[in-house]
């Protein structure tokens, strides 16, 4: 985005890093040409690498497991068994029975939170697959049905309460972060075609219409950019709000949505075509926004708080460095 | 034990510590300053209470706290003037009615007068002993500004200004006008402009009210006939008014919107006890919407306190700004109708609908929601004409 300079240096350039990586490889490939496993690794306090991997997975729409094993950072547990990989963070979705793992490959172990038992295991992560209908345009999220999964306890509730709240932020600001990348993604590409589609002999650019319906996505995409700005770099500090991190996924969800829209109106009747680069983002971004609470979930929660508790949360104050970008 | 003045607290550096020390101070002076704080249905006696409010702080500091030694401030940042703001609203404050210009035009001032006119004039308006308006706009010229037709001529020491100002806001309370005035061809379109100090006690200026959709009068046209205004009251060089005026708007769209959100929080905060479950899906909405204008407000006080030049990116927060207080006030419309439009006579009232039918114009002022959709089409995604 022309707007980069106005976004904390030191995080750009990670993501920058992020994408010229994701540029070449995907999978487990990319996660060790980024260092991925030494930034969520025990111990490491500073997430926003991490993060910028994410976003930068988002705009270059790229698959790996980084947003299920940032979820376990820190995570070790020995109870699992010592031959395999780090375990993939099983994400919530709408309905209990069902979580998503992102960038799920064969073999991989899968945990996932069952609120009132804890932390377990899912015995056989293949067989619980949902098979989703053919053709797919975006396998990024292999979704599990854990009815009837196999499930191993792992940690029980009792310390799974002391976990859950740092499962939960970082997964709601992952999932954020490839949001914001796949935002950019259709927004940039968006604004490519209409500086270079002719109709009436004009680029589409020019025409105010136009102009006025991408001004107002890129206005979306930078108060998302500001607030999760301010998120990622309260996580290199100290433990980060819930409800900050509540709002960062919600505006995530819906300024995904607008730009979508947006993005597709612009492009015309080619973006609802099978093939067009738009469909895979787009559908990404639909899944990415049932993840750790919808956008339409969270808003209405959000909402139901500032009722109840007569309270609007500030989410961030000044004094505490928030305003450094 | 009193709290300690702000200019100790300059000295710490710290911004946690300032804002606890001024939120102490606010506690021990809760009786001077608690009936400074309250709206009023009468606009004077806001304006009259602001005054009174900004004199107050800077008896003790806390109004010159942010503001440069030069200007008659301690020093410090814009962040410091912003805690302040945020902390005088959490403690209930109405807003500062015509001070809201202070963070417009004030920074233009020291940024482009003369250090003597900014020492002459800049410590009267900290202390509310004085107030200033902005003159741009004129009956031929709003959106399209650089067609403005006001004239000023160099007589000697002196210009002579000869036209008329339209929608001044605060104009009626104002001592000072900072306008932008024609010293070159109308064929120079923004290249003949200049920015100006007019003090409006001069014999030749003409101050008429406005009288509102929502029943005040903020906004007046002024009228100047032979007015004569010393070069020593120029900002900025003659012809590069442009630039100051480019200067002023992007504080007018940008810095603004922090001091605007703390007053929108404070208005969404009250109307929460009106709403049932019904409304949890729209007042979320409003809720993210001022967390956006929030993020955006405190990252561009970020780059202001670090002395960047504020461009185009300030069109952002003019947009989100405007479109929060327009949601906030269509949710307010929806979940208690009859509150705005048939009000009752308690000052509470008066000022919702007052407020409720300003919403509806603040996509206007400052340069209207088209335009800043223009400047981020143009200026940020780099899309053009042709």
């Amino acid at each position: 985005m022309a707007d980069a300079s106005l976004r904390p240096a030191e995080y750009v350039g990670f993501r920058d890093a992020a994408a010229a990586i994701l540029g070449r490889h995907s999978g487990a490939g990319a996660l060790d040409a980024f260092g991925f496993t030494d930034v969520y690794a025990d111990g490491a306090d500073d997430l926003r690498p991490a993060y910028a991997f994410l976003e930068a997975q988002g705009s270059c729409c790229v698959t790996t497991p980084a947003l299920g094993l940032l979820a376990l950072a820190g995570f070790r547990d020995e109870r699992l068994p010592a031959d395999g990989g780090p375990p993939l963070f099983g994400v919530p979705l709408g309905r209990a029975s069902l979580v998503a793992v992102p960038g799920m490959g064969p073999g991989d172990r899968v945990v996932v939170d069952r609120p009132g038992t804890g932390l377990v295991s899912v015995e056989d992560p293949v067989a619980a697959r949902r098979t989703p209908p053919e053709p797919v345009a975006d396998d990024y999220l292999t979704v599990l049905d854990l009815d009837s999964a196999g499930l191993r306890p792992l940690v029980p509730e009792a310390e799974a309460e002391a976990l859950r709240e740092g499962i939960a932020v970082r997964t709601q600001l992952g999932a954020a972060a490839e949001l914001l990348g796949l935002t950019d993604r259709l927004l940039e590409d968006a604004a490519g075609y209409a500086r270079q589609r002719q109709q009436f002999g004009r680029t589409l650019s020019s025409y105010q219409a136009m102009q006025h319906l991408l001004a107002w996505a890129a206005t979306e995409r930078h108060q998302l950019a500001c607030l999760f700005d301010i998120a990622v770099a309260r996580s290199a500090g100290e433990p980060v709000d819930p409800q900050l991190a509540r709002a960062v996924k919600a505006m995530a969800g819906r300024v995904f949505h607008a730009v979508a829209q947006t993005a597709i109106q612009v492009t015309g009747a080619i973006s609802f075509t099978w093939e067009y680069s738009l469909n895979r983002v787009h559908q990404r971004g639909l899944a990415l926004d049932q993840v750790a609470g919808s956008s339409a979930d969270l808003v209405a929660a959000i909402g139901r708080q500032a009722r109840t508790e007569r309270v609007v949360p500030e989410l961030f104050t000044l004094t505490d460095g928030a305003a450094g970008a | 034990m009193g709290a300690r003045g702000p200019v100790d607290l300059l000295q710490d550096g710290d911004l946690a510590d300032f804002a606890a020390r001024f939120r102490d101070w606010l506690t021990e002076s809760a009786a001077d300053v608690a009936p400074l704080l309250d709206g009023h249905s009468d606009y004077d006696v806001r304006v009259d209470n602001a005054r009174a409010l900004r004199r107050l702080l800077c008896e003790h500091g806390w109004g010159l706290a942010g503001w440069p030694e030069e200007a008659g401030g301690l020093g410090g940042s814009i962040l410091h003037r912003s805690v302040v703001t945020e902390e005088l609203f959490r403690a209930g404050w109405s807003g500062p009615t015509v001070f809201e210009h202070l963070e417009i035009i004030a920074p233009t001032l020291v940024r482009f007068a003369a250090p003597e006119f900014v020492e002459a004039v800049v410590p009267s308006f900290l202390d509310g002993s004085r107030s200033w308006s902005q003159g741009f706009s004129e009956p031929e010229a709003g959106s399209d500004l650089a067609s403005l037709r006001t004239r000023a001529v160099r007589d000697g020491d002196d210009f002579v200004v000869n036209g008329a100002k339209i929608w001044t806001t605060w104009s009626k309370w104002a001592h000072w006008c900072l306008a932008l005035v024609r010293t070159g061809s109308a064929e120079e379109r923004h290249r003949g402009l200049t920015m100006i100090a007019i003090d409006l006690s001069s014999p030749g200026v003409e101050v008429r009210p406005i009288r509102q959709a929502n029943g005040t009068d903020e906004l007046a046209q002024v009228h100047f006939t032979d007015v004569r205004v010393p070069a020593a009251q120029l900002v900025g060089e003659v012809g590069r008014g442009w630039n100051v005026a480019l200067y002023l708007l992007a504080r007018e769209r940008g810095t603004l919107s922090w001091l605007r959100h703390c007053a929108f929080r404070q208005w969404l905060t009250s109307g929460t006890e009106l709403m049932g479950a019904d409304s949890d899906r729209q007042l979320g909405s409003v809720v993210l919407q001022l967390a956006g204008v929030r993020a955006a407000a405190a990252r561009l006080l970020s780059r202001a306190a670090d002395g960047t030049e504020l461009g185009p990116e300030a069109a952002f927060n003019k947009l989100l700004m405007t479109r929060t207080e327009q949601s906030l006030y269509d949710l307010l419309r929806e979940v208690d109708g009859m509150r705005i439009a048939l009000p009752g006579d308690s000052p509470e009232e008066v000022l919702q609908q007052q407020e409720y039918l300003f919403s509806r114009i603040v996509t206007i002022y400052g340069g209207s929601q088209q335009m800043q959709l223009i400047t981020v089409a143009r200026h940020i995604l780099g899309l053009h004409d042709g």
